[in-house]
């Protein structure tokens, strides 16, 4: 059966920076994914799981005023269960163990809309750049999340990547030059690079990039090196972007 | 690092120019992503009064798009956030192909790292990108 959208799947990685002082990259985490969409307003959690259920689960985010608050909540099965904060935005939702079975379903407010799911066999969601404050002058961070092909068998051939969404025009990309990179930076300040410890080169949304070797075999993963580039005391940003994966199989 | 090194560094990763938007393409990824303006403060009534209308409108705008659109494309998987989703589908389908090697761009330099302007020689899309930083060793005649 050829490789479905299903199969190819955007998922973090082990180093995930809370600020400038945090490891950044590392090798693919399958059970956290960068991927939820934010609050359009300021509300509770809500999270109600398919079945028994009773994992704990954290949460991060800011309030109304901006600070960073966080809590953990105890799932209470098929029933929702709302949290203590109001969150003017989401970072990070985050079980603390994972379920074979379950799936947990992230609601902003009760019985509200629907802003993330997080699957079987995975703990959670989080955002990028959390904690990214501009400075005097321009500043560019560097956080990685990375492409698996999920496939058992499959090979996804003429495989290429691409920024496809970027409203603030912030956001660069460039992909590491191998295959399941396990590259961490100390600081994500710090410039992601090559085998050869040549910095990576970064585009926009007008260019695709090829994976190595234009191939993404199966349960294999490239990692995309993604560019935040804030200007000399840039306005507050609450943004977002998205990536693409694409390719053929058989 | 010779020139000719450096190029063929940088021609290792493919890299093709996508193209330049439509103009209706574009227009409605402006409109799919535009957001309201930033809260005023609460002590002047009058411009929260104003500022709840605006976003009001936006919202009700951008959802009567989103409705159009998936409406125009029924296959279509949104995936997360419906006006993102739909954005990131408009940029990858209103897009008139170029397939220009931007590899010809990055190769012809500046090799120190820092961010530059761009302009696609065959399609004219602009852009920006970070260059790569090598050090390139000086030509010595024999």
């Amino acid at each position: 059966m050829s490789i479905a959208t299903t199969d190819l799947i955007l998922y973090g990685v082990v180093d995930r920076p809370l600020d400038d002082d945090d490891a950044s990259g590392g090798a693919i985490d399958l059970e956290n994914r960068p991927v939820f969409t934010q609050f359009s307003a300021t509300a509770k959690v809500a999270l109600v799981s398919d079945g028994a259920d009773t994992r704990s689960v954290d949460i991060t985010g800011r309030n109304a005023a901006g600070e960073l608050i966080n809590e953990t909540v105890v799932l209470t099965g098929a029933g929702e269960v709302l949290s203590t904060n109001d969150y003017e935005r989401v970072l990070i939702i985050a079980a603390q163990t994972t379920s074979a079975s379950r799936t947990i379903t992230v609601k902003q407010g009760t019985g509200g809309t629907t802003r993330a799911t997080i699957p079987p066999d995975e703990k959670g969601v989080y955002a990028l750049f959390i904690n990214s404050a501009s400075e005097a002058g321009a500043i560019e961070r560097y956080e990685a999340i990375a492409y698996y092909n999920a496939h058992a068998t499959l090979t996804l051939n003429s495989a290429k990547v691409t920024l496809t969404a970027d409203p603030d025009s912030r956001i660069k990309i460039a992909l590491e030059d191998i295959k399941d990179g396990t590259q961490s930076l100390a600081s994500r300040l710090d410039v992601p690079e090559d085998q050869a410890t040549d910095p990576l080169v970064f585009s926009d949304d007008n260019v695709e990039l090829s994976v190595p070797d234009t191939t993404l075999e199966a349960e294999t993963y490239i990692k995309v090196w993604v560019e935040q580039g804030l200007e000399a005391a840039d306005t507050a940003k609450k943004s977002t972007f998205t990536t693409r994966l694409a390719g053929s199989s058989v | 690092m010779t020139k000719e090194e450096a190029i063929a560094k940088v021609r290792s990763v493919k890299r093709r120019c996508r193209g330049q938007l439509s103009k209706e393409g574009a227009a409605q990824i402006q409109a799919l992503v535009a957001r309201a303006p930033a809260v005023p403060a609460k002590a002047d009534a009058a411009a929260v009064a104003t500022h709840a209308t605006a976003a009001a409108d936006l919202a009700k705008k951008q959802e009567e798009l989103v409705a159009s659109l998936i409406k125009a494309n029924p296959k279509l998987k949104i995936d997360g956030d419906a006006r993102l989703s739909l954005a990131s589908f408009i940029d990858g389908t209103s897009r008139v192909r170029c397939g220009a090697d931007f590899n010809d761009i990055v190769a012809a330099g500046p090799y120190d790292g820092k961010t530059h302007a761009y302009k696609c020689p065959k399609c004219g899309v602009a852009g920006e990108y970070r260059a790569p930083k090598f050090t390139i060793e000086p030509t010595t005649k024999p």
